[in-house]
């Protein structure tokens, strides 16, 4: 019997089912924010867990001018702030550093990636097997163009056998549909689909992830998904933050684009869609991307009473003085962009014709909460409707802060009488499960090394989305939608509890 | 950061006495106010823990509580060496840590029972300190009696035993001990659980695609170990050679003692290969691995503990061979290991290694 080469023989029955092969990893923006914050916490715990390759690289690449040695020391400066609480680990933090290589960008692209292939080449020639890359662009979207196109012209996009190549992007995916498309154009100029890993953070959350597991695993659930039993759906993505010195992208951007087109609508699609064919990625992107096929678009007539826009006004948030949103640094005097957006879709297919979904995001609000709640219709047998609270049955699932599931439904009060109240069933992830919560982009960076894209978004998917949110942008121009003022610290302006007091509903209180 | 609450109390079968004792330590840890972290209480698994004589009962108490930190549970410690009738005390303890993120005290608890005098009715004293619909383990700490009717009725409480192959005298022993005690469970292995770093050593030599094509031209796969001081063969060595004649899909041909050792010849489709397991002193401790080395047609591959320090390690990086070093732990780590068992317990390939090293011992007359 000779092996099996298409697997590890020796891999079967261990914890780590999935193994990255080895190679190296390219911070384009290595200097940057995300890098700092994110990215190399994420990188170090990925480390401390056992879970990078031997061999792993990494590249720093930004225009700083650093050497190996002080790129190090600023990573180290930087894990001490953002890294683990408990500090770092001696031995592993000396290990972790020996990966980390830093090469200098200069004024010419596409020498500067030439000689950043050079190190990459010289960094990889001890590994048996393969030359592997993963580039990841930290950088602004104007950088992107000509990163890609550079990659494309030094070689380093080309694939062998034994050479993956792939590039992480992340958002935004352009700032409308045309641009989108522009995007997407350039990235298949060098990159096949399946090599692009479009980074949506949110889709790394663990909350996310049991969305697919809470709905096909459990009986319990998935049969009251549809129009018969649930009355509406409700996703909140809630900040208490401001613009935090993005405030030149942001005014250019606004609620709609920088949360709705894409965090927004990515977990609607997993929460609504119809169960994939199987847990492969492809299947399981085909059956979002089909739910958002499937979200009507609002129609300019339609849109004064299906969306709500607005902008916060100075306030106090937790009992501090916060400046509105037109004094916020590189923020436009006369700014009409929105923070906040609330808007009600609906969906177009036979499991969900009829429910409303409601969506609302905005920073400056009174918590930091992302959940989509499942209510359901109240009960329709009616004889304990007599003078008591019968809301319907919610299902919620907390995204962020305190990851997990919370069940409400009525119990009778003890006693003599037959009196009714709501009462909560909370799964949280942090006491139902000893293993501490991956960061997203501890889960992102390691599948994107393990060439799984599931939780990765689309071309198609990310241009139904702005088709989505185009048309809503299209038709606040159109018929002149008002920018609502709100306080800091509330839950957003009137008009959006309103919007669905019109229909008989409520925003659930967080 | 770990901290511990002690609570005694008297009466030793007083089951409401205990689980009003296990509140009153939850209460006391809630209100430390050194800690910034809230207690967090949940309970993810029961261990019942039956010490036999391996380990001393302090050394098994020390294990549990080092378990506790890490895996909040349950734990329920059987002392049959305390007499039951005597008005002996019972003792119950809660161990908290706070997450490698710093963010929250989980806490677990022990109860330790005086069982001494009892029979098969020992079940129905721990049975109510069991939390329910929760997975149910029954860790026997050391080599027990033949028959012992304490062991036979708690072993029916639970869902998993947990035994540690190392205990026994050789290991047709070992797998009576698993036979017998695991007759209606899953039987999961401490000392199996040592090999998860060498095993994940190993595969990750092989994990490469452009690597994989070397394991059909595998000629030879050596296993150093520290020497046990009365030249028996250690199991853990065993296990791991069993493990990989197991995966290779290897016919053992014939398997003979060495006088360091034990030679193995297996064959796999038409080709001979030789497994060696050679004694080698290191300074580690008894029965410990030291080095797997897997030469192939122009490549070797050679696995070796981080701390092993002598010469045969040295030796191990002829031309083309790829050395890693794993931070496996001592045998004589068996919080690790115990912790570690608990958060995997399923494992497909132990059974068909168990077999594998049961046709091995047969053949080479251990």
């Amino acid at each position: 019997m000779s092996f099996d080469l298409t697997s590890n023989p020796f891999r079967a029955g261990l914890p780590k089912s999935r193994s990255v092969d080895p190679c190296g990893l390219v911070i384009f923006g290595g200097t940057g924010d995300l890098a700092y914050r994110k990215l190399f916490p994420a990188l170090y715990r990925l480390h401390a867990g056992g879970h990078l390759p031997r061999g792993f690289v990494i590249v720093g690449y930004a225009s700083q001018r650093l050497e190996d040695e002080s790129y190090r020391i600023e990573v180290k400066d930087a894990l001490g702030k953002y890294g683990p609480r408990t500090g770092l680990d001696g031995p592993t933090w000396e290990s972790f550093a020996r990966m980390i290589n830093y090469v200098q960008r200069n004024d010419e692209v596409v020498p500067s990636l030439r000689r950043l292939k050079g190190r990459l080449d010289a960094l990889t020639q001890g590994m048996l097997c393969c030359r592997n890359y993963l580039f990841y662009l930290a950088v602004p979207p104007f950088m992107i163009e000509p990163y890609v196109l550079g990659l494309g012209q030094v070689g380093l996009s080309e694939e062998s056998p034994n050479a993956w190549r792939r590039l992480v992007v992340e958002k935004p995916f352009g700032e409308d549909l045309e641009s989108a498309r522009k995007l997407n154009v350039i990235l298949h100029g060098v990159f096949r689909e399946d090599q692009i890993y479009r980074i949506d953070h949110y889709l790394g959350k663990e909350a996310v992830q049991n969305i697919l597991v809470f709905r096909f695993a459990n009986q319990m659930f998935e049969p009251l998904l549809n129009s018969s039993n649930v009355d509406s759906i409700q996703i909140t993505v809630a900040e208490t933050v401001g613009v935090e010195g993005r405030g030149g992208y942001y005014d250019s951007a606004g609620a709609l684009r920088d949360m709705i087109q894409n965090h927004v609508l990515q977990i609607a699609s997993l929460l609504c869609m119809e169960p994939p064919t199987s847990l492969d990625a492809e299947a399981v992107r085909d059956a979002k991307t089909e739910l958002l096929r499937c979200i009507v678009p609002v129609a300019p007539g339609e849109v004064d009473r299906v969306s709500v826009r607005a902008q916060y006004s100075a306030g106090l948030v937790d009992g501090i003085a916060v400046p509105g949103y037109r004094d916020e640094p590189k923020v436009a005097a006369d700014s009409q962009t929105e923070t906040y957006a609330a808007l009600k879709l609906t969906i177009d297919n036979p499991r969900w014709r009829g429910v409303p979904v409601y969506l609302r995001t905005g920073k400056r609000l009174a918590k930091r909460v992302s959940e989509a709640a499942i209510l359901l219709k109240p009960a329709s047998w009616s004889s304990f409707s007599s003078g008591v609270d019968l809301r319907g049955n919610a299902i919620a699932i907390r995204i962020q802060p305190d990851e997990g599931i919370s069940v409400r439904f009525v119990a009778k009060v003890p006693g003599m009488d037959i009196r009714i109240e709501p009462v909560h069933m909370d799964f949280r992830y942090f006491s139902g499960f000893a293993e501490g919560i991956p960061d997203a982009y501890e889960r992102l960076l390691l599948d994107a090394m393990l060439g799984d894209t599931s939780l990765f978004a689309r071309a198609d998917a990310t241009e139904i989305a702005w088709s989505i949110c185009d048309a809503i942008r299209d038709a606040w121009e159109t018929m002149g939608t008002p920018l609502y003022p709100y306080t800091p610290g509330t839950w957003g302006p009137r008009e959006a509890d309103e919007m669905l007091a019109n229909e008989g509903r409520r925003w659930r209180l967080l | 950061m770990n901290d511990q609450h002690f609570y005694t109390i008297s009466q030793p079968a007083d089951i409401a006495s205990i689980r009003s004792a296990l509140g009153h330590l939850y209460r006391k840890a809630a209100a430390t106010d050194d800690s910034p972290v809230p207690v967090v209480r949940p309970t993810m698994l029961n261990i019942i823990v039956y010490s036999a004589e391996y380990y001393s009962l302090v050394e098994t108490e020390s294990v549990v509580n080092d378990v506790i930190a890490q895996l909040p549970a349950r734990t329920v410690i059987v002392d049959s060496s305390l007499d039951s009738a005597s008005g002996s005390k019972a003792e119950v303890a809660l161990m908290c840590s706070v997450d490698d993120r710093g963010e929250r005290r989980l806490c677990g608890d022990s109860a330790r029972l005086a069982t001494q005098g009892l029979g098969a009715e020992v079940a129905g004293l721990v049975t109510p300190l069991l939390e329910a619909d929760i997975p149910t383990y029954l860790w026997i700490a050391g080599k027990p009696a033949q028959c012992d009717e304490q062991l036979i009725a708690l072993s029916a409480l639970v869902d998993y035993v947990v035994i540690d192959s190392r205990c026994y005298d050789c290991f047709n022993d070992a797998l009576n001990g698993m036979s017998r005690y695991g007759r209606n469970t899953s039987v999961l292995d401490v000392c199996w659980a040592s090999l998860m770093p060498w095993r994940e050593g190993i595969a990750q030599h092989f994990d490469p695609p452009g690597v994989r094509p070397l394991l059909n031209a595998i000629t030879e796969v050596e296993v150093l170990y520290e020497p046990l001081t009365d030249g028996s063969l250690p199991i853990a060595p065993l296990l791991l050679v069993s493990w990989l004649v197991e995966r290779m899909g290897a016919e053992i041909e014939e398997a003979s003692r060495a006088d360091d050792g034990l030679v193995v010849t297996g064959r796999r489709e038409m080709s001979r290969f030789v497994l060696k397991m050679t004694g080698c002193g290191c300074g580690l401790g008894q029965g410990d691995l030291v080095a797997v080395v897997i030469r192939c047609t122009g490549a070797g591959f050679a696995t070796s503990r981080d701390d092993a320090n002598c010469s045969r390690v040295h030796s191990l990086g002829g031309p083309n061979t790829q050395i890693h070093r794993v931070g496996a732990p001592s045998l004589q780590e068996h919080s690790k290991l115990i912790a570690y068992i608990l958060r995997n317990p399923s494992d497909e390939v132990f059974s068909s290694s168990i077999a594998v090293a049961a046709r091995l011992a047969a053949k080479a007359g251990l």
